[in-house]
């Protein structure tokens, strides 16, 4: 079908809309990277002992690990010290209105169809936007703290709140879990957080908007999410960033807590720039996302519609830890050009009765290497775990990858465990039946691709599901053959 | 309304239709039979523009149109409808949103407003009487799951959502039992008018019971070898084939 | 296929130069204490060695890293202090008197090495090569010279370099053109000897176009006297339109570990079948390694484990398609008990130009044992577009519903519990076409299951 491959390289084609840059003041570090950059960004934020402290042993620690090449990735080594480890918009202090948050920022969160504005909100979502790693504004602040909400920035809590953030910072991805998160936890410059108290549902969904803007810079931010004892909240994340010939590095590190009877939703779409189709600049994504079910019938649900980053490095987990608790995996990863994922999750069942959905739909096009990596491990003692895995991946063209690499451990007898994988093009009999029925050739790929990923669109939150399905229709329009 | 003339076609360099000819215009229903191997269901493909065949020679005009120059979808946003033999199953996608999208592109390549949601409902719940169609087979993936004669149900559905001016039914009494049988033909009879017109493809007669065709004709090694009335029908349902293949066995090549 | 190998080098790890000294070291001690080095038989293979020797020793013997490795972890049971040994006529035909296969052509290798005065090969047709793979190398057979490490020229295995390196005479058989053998070769593998006695032996089959084999190997314990490590390697070559059966039956003692290499190379039109069934043994590793070079090949790899006690069973599978338009099928089952282990790892390799592939995996597995451990880890790595591939694994327990259903139709649990077992077993042991090894397997299942 030479026809739907034309179409498939126009697809190919599909331009990254958010590349644009803003010209926002800001106050970048020079490169490199030593105690004193950390000293810096703490006393740059104004933090507390324990924060500094916390950062320096993770800088210490992180200088005694490797960069890990386990994963299905091919990039050139990464030199830690050409990387500003600082970058925030510079901003009156104090904020107390929007009138004065520079409008070019503004602008540039209207650019991507985010308002700060509350006024103008999206109906029912708070949002926290993050430039590069700094939050600028978070909104309805007020009317979620009546309900004893607490969501804001990551420096704010640090400040505000610092029993929470010293409870809980850490407790489920230490800095020693990776050679990511060991760095995020040195260098981490701001970020979301959330504690929902006790019984409490939250009546709106939660959002941060993280943006990298500045050139030469990394970001490395941390979101905590606390879930207390029959809370419930559903988050979103969304993230862009301009076009650049250079490779950035995201070292991101998000950890979930979720308390008996909580439950906790986390929606990602994630859009980084991927770079041009020659591969060249992009983000390279190395993210740690785990969530913990702490108590018992405790929930954590990742979903997630990658379709950025020039390298994506990234395994939300969930440690199934109370009796009966549930977690879940939904994702969507979309590769392109030369774009590379290596992406899945990691269950690990402790407690007893704990079941665990995997749901991994890869859809790889262009020259590009797509990777289901996922661990589902029973411990000897989880009684009557159950899994149940599903990972498709979709080829579209000849010159990409699709690859699946499960890896099952159990050691309880109890448990009930079922993998299945396939991997397949798009038919043309589908694509013809499409065309005879007068759908042309690049809607009917599309029209076929978001019936493929429809298990995983129907778990996202309205509003994203709908920016979900046009951003996979961006990112593979006129790609499917 | 449909000109084929001296249609030569081809698969991997083997001839199929020999210099077929056929004209139909509005408002009349052609039958098209043929022993299997016939070409029968290479030319309901070839006029709906499958890429495997080639054509070697002669044309297809749909309403003054070259039907050849054009691409599939294009064809069916000419008014031209193919209910398939077999129904590709697609995982995900419903019926309703499937349909939705089919009609807002047709409409918008013959400069039409898109239809109105509400309209659409309308017309959905209309066709679903037509064809006694149950809603909930709309509501689910196109023709994922169902069996032969709700998939079989699912195009003669489709086909009246879309009111093409040409349908072609490829076997579409293939694998069917007498009750869908009845109800498919029910659809199609139900869907007639003086302004569009149908191709029936069949090996057997039992279908011409319940559709009347104005015309039949018999396919045999690639070409029209035998037009009539519905009386040729119920002759080759007296005869069998064979005596076709022993009037015409020096055709083969 | 630059992608792969390249992969393979990063996640192997360049190793500094302390490391290489003392592999190299510890390879040149087993060199010595095996003294069999193949360089007295001919120059052809002094280059095959020497590359094998260093290709060893600039990665050594895997580490729980190594990620083909990963759950079972050599070093463990290989220890430096093992001492290579070669198989010698050390027991008395009376001794493996039991272990031969009546119907059979019966080939006797103790600890790899072929002893012909107790071998029975009177009904072998004369069309048919079965010789110690040494001897035909000296006497210059062609197909032997040539075909020695073809297989396993490249591999990125070092249990498979450390036994082209160490190698110790194995067998050679050789199928003519148009040949089918009329009667299945059986070789019984023996494992003897003391505690630390570390084996290479080194096979070598080759199937001219167009011949057929029905090759079944058994392993059994005589005599065994201590723990002993086996590292066999064995390369098949089956030629256009050729067709192999292989089925090997694993049944030894506690104390025997093995690791067993295979390579099959299959060529245009070619087909094989190979069955691995594991019952007994402490440490029973099969890694077969398929590659698919010619179009409209066909391979079927299937396995069953049952294993009980503190046994480790590791299947580690790897089928490259390299020519399109060839199918694949691989089905492995394991029942695991006790504080047994259990490991599956498949991987199905699909090049780019292996366009219209159909490649199926699956892998089922019972626990049995409160302490008993399965892990499993299929994999897909595909770069061709127009291909169908799949896998499938379950884990889990006996259906319950079914016992229920049983016991109230009158049966037992055990009896209940047992005709489960040996139906999940049956849909490998049923994949052996060879009915007289099948029911033999069948009564061994029925035992192990016992």
């Amino acid at each position: 079908m030479s026809g739907s491959n034309e179409i498939l390289e126009e697809f190919v084609q599909g331009e990254y809309k958010y590349g644009f840059t803003s010209d926002i003041e800001s106050d970048t570090l020079p490169p490199g990277l030593n105690e004193d950059v950390v000293r810096f960004i703490s006393t740059k934020k104004g933090e507390p002992e324990f924060m500094l402290e916390y950062r320096l042993k993770a800088f210490r620690h992180w200088l005694t690990m490797k960069e890990p090449h386990w994963a299905h990735l091919h990039y050139p080594l990464i030199n830690y010290q050409n990387i500003s480890y600082y970058s925030a918009p510079k901003k009156p202090k104090e904020i107390k209105s929007l009138d004065e948050v520079d409008p070019e920022l503004l602008r540039t969160f209207e650019k991507l169809g985010i308002s700060l504005l509350e006024q103008k909100r999206l109906s029912g979502v708070a949002v926290d936007a993050v430039i590069d790693s700094v939050s600028v504004k978070t909104t309805f602040k007020e009317s979620l703290s009546k309900l004893g909400i607490i969501f804001c920035s990551f420096s704010e809590a640090v400040k505000e709140h610092p029993e929470l953030i010293k409870k809980y910072m850490g407790s489920v991805v230490p800095y020693t879990d990776n050679y990511f998160a060991a760095l995020n936890a040195a260098v981490f410059s701001d970020g979301s957080f959330c504690y929902i108290p006790k019984g409490v549902r939250c009546p709106m969904e939660l959002s941060t908007y993280f943006r990298i803007n500045s050139a030469g810079t990394g970001q490395f931010e941390r979101t905590l999410i606390i879930a207390d004892e029959g809370a419930y909240v559903s988050y979103l994340e969304g993230c862009t960033a301009p076009m650049r010939d250079e490779n950035q590095l995201h070292a991101a590190v998000v950890e979930i807590v979720s308390h008996a009877d909580a439950e906790v939703k986390y929606s990602t779409v994630q859009n980084w720039y991927p770079g041009d189709k020659d591969g060249k600049g992009g983000i390279y994504n190395f993210v740690t996302k785990r969530g913990i079910c702490l108590g018992n019938n405790a929930k954590i649900s990742w979903t997630q519609v990658e379709t950025g980053s020039a390298i994506t490095w990234k395994y939300p987990s969930v440690i199934l830890k109370g009796d009966n608790s549930v977690g879940e995996f939904y994702s969507i990863a979309v590769t392109n050009h030369m774009q590379q994922a290596d992406t899945g999750t990691k269950m690990t069942h402790l407690g007893r009765n704990t079941k665990s959905t995997i749901v991994s739909k890869g859809i790889a096009a262009g020259k590009s290497n797509n990777s289901y990596r996922g661990l589902v491990k029973v411990n000897r003692g989880a009684s009557n775990a159950r899994n149940f895995s599903q990972c498709d991946s979709l080829l579209m063209g000849n010159n990409c990858g699709a690859h699946t690499f499960p890896y099952i451990e159990i050691n309880d007898n109890s448990a009930q465990v079922e993998h299945e994988a396939t991997t397949s093009k798009i038919g043309e009999d589908q694509i013809f039946y499409c065309n005879q029925r007068g759908i042309d050739t690049e809607k009917a790929i599309g029209l076929i691709v978001n019936g493929y990923c429809r298990e995983v669109l129907n778990k996202l939150p309205m509003e994203f599901a709908v920016e979900a399905q046009k951003l996979l229709a961006v990112s593979l329009e006129g790609s499917v053959g | 309304m449909l000109e084929i003339k001296d249609l030569k076609v081809s698969v991997e360099g083997k001839q199929i239709l020999k210099g077929l000819n056929l004209t139909v215009k509005k408002g009349e229903v052609h039958a098209i039979m043929g022993p299997n191997g016939s070409g029968k269901s290479t030319l309901a493909s070839v006029i709906a523009g499958k890429e495997d065949y080639t054509v070697d020679g002669g044309s297809i005009t749909f309403n003054g149109k070259d039907m050849l120059e054009l691409s599939p979808d294009e064809r069916a946003k000419e008014g031209m409808f193919l209910a398939f033999q077999y129904p590709v199953e697609i995982p995900g996608v419903s019926t309703i949103n499937f349909l939705k999208t089919a009609i807002s592109e047709i409409r918008q390549y013959r400069g039409l407003p898109p239809m109105e949601a509400k309209d659409f409902l309308k017309v959905l719940k209309e066709k679903q009487k037509v064809v006694e169609i149950e809603a909930n087979l709309t509501g689910r993936s196109v023709n994922e799951g169902f069996s032969g004669g709700e998939k079989k149900r699912n195009e003669i559905f489709q086909m009246a959502m879309l009111e093409p001016s040409l349908a072609i039914l490829d076997e579409t009494d293939s694998g069917l039992d007498i009750d869908a049988l009845r109800i498919v033909a029910t659809g199609v009879n139900k869907l007639r008018t003086k302004e569009n017109a149908f191709v029936v493809i069949t090996h057997y007669q039992r279908l011409l019971e319940y559709i009347v065709p104005d015309f039949v004709h018999v396919l045999y090694q690639g070409r029209i070898v035998k037009s009539g009335t519905r009386e040729l029908a119920l002759e080759l349902e007296g005869k069998g084939y064979d005596w076709i293949k022993k009037e015409f066995s020096e055709l083969a090549v | 296929m630059e992608l792969v190998t390249a992969k393979t080098n990063i996640s192997r790890g360049v190793l500094g130069e302390a490391e290489i000294i003392k592999n190299k070291s510890l390879l040149n001690k087993w060199i010595d204490e095996a003294g069999t080095h193949l360089t007295e038989t001919g120059n052809f293979a002094k280059g095959v060695q020497k590359k094998a020797e260093e290709n060893f020793a600039a990665i050594g013997l895997p580490t729980k890293r190594t990620e083909d490795f990963k759950y079972t972890n050599i070093r463990s049971y290989l220890q430096d202090d093992y001492a290579a040994k070669n198989g010698s006529a050390s027991l008395t035909e009376s001794e493996i008197e039991n272990v031969l296969i009546d119907d059979f052509v019966s080939v006797v290798l103790i600890n790899g090495k072929y002893i012909p005065e107790y071998s029975r090969l009177k009904n072998l047709p004369k069309e048919v090569t079965i010789k110690s793979l040494f001897k035909a190398l000296e006497e210059g057979n062609e197909v032997a010279i040539k075909q020695f490490n073809s297989g396993l020229e490249k591999t990125t295995n070092p249990m498979a370099m450390l036994n082209t390196a160490l190698a110790g005479d194995g067998i050679f058989i050789s199928i003519p053109e148009n040949f089918s053998c009329p009667i299945p070769v059986h070789i019984a593998n023996i494992c003897t000897g003391e505690a630390k006695n570390f084996y290479n032996p080194r096979h070598l089959v080759y199937l001219h176009k167009n011949s057929e084999l029905t090759l079944i190997e058994s392993y059994h314990s005589v005599n065994h006297t201590g723990k002993t490590f086996t590292n066999s390697a064995t390369e098949f070559i089956i030629e256009d339109t050729a067709s192999l059966e292989n089925y090997i039956l694993q049944d030894e003692d506690i104390l025997s570990q093995r690791n067993d290499v295979r390579h099959f190379t299959v060529n245009t039109g070619s087909r094989m079948n190979s069955v691995a069934i594991s019952l007994n043994g402490g440490m029973l590793r099969n890694d077969p390694t398929i590659f698919i070079n010619g179009e409209n090949a066909e391979v079927h790899l299937n396995g069953l484990f049952i294993v009980k006690e503190n046994c480790h069973t590791d299947n580690h599978t790897m089928v490259e398609h390299r020519a399109p338009n060839c199918m694949s099928n691989e089905l492995y089952k394991g029942i695991i008990g006790d504080n047994a282990t259990g490991v599956f790892n498949g991987k199905i390799l699909v090049y780019r130009d292996a366009q219209k592939t159909n490649a199926y995996q699956s892998n089922k597995n019972i626990l049995m044992g409160d302490k008993s451990t399965i892990n499993t880890k299929p994999q897909l790595e595909i770069y061709a577009d127009d291909v169908r591939c799949t896998h499938g694994t379950t884990t889990g327990k006996l259906n319950e519903e079914a016992l229920f259903y049983m016991r109230s139709r009158g049966l037992n649990e055990k009896l209940a519990k047992n005709i489960l077992l040996q139906s999940f077993a049956k849909e490998v042991s049923n994949t052996i076409k060879n009915e007289a090894f099948r029911t033999l397997i069948e009564q061994k299942i029925e035992e192990n299951i016992q």
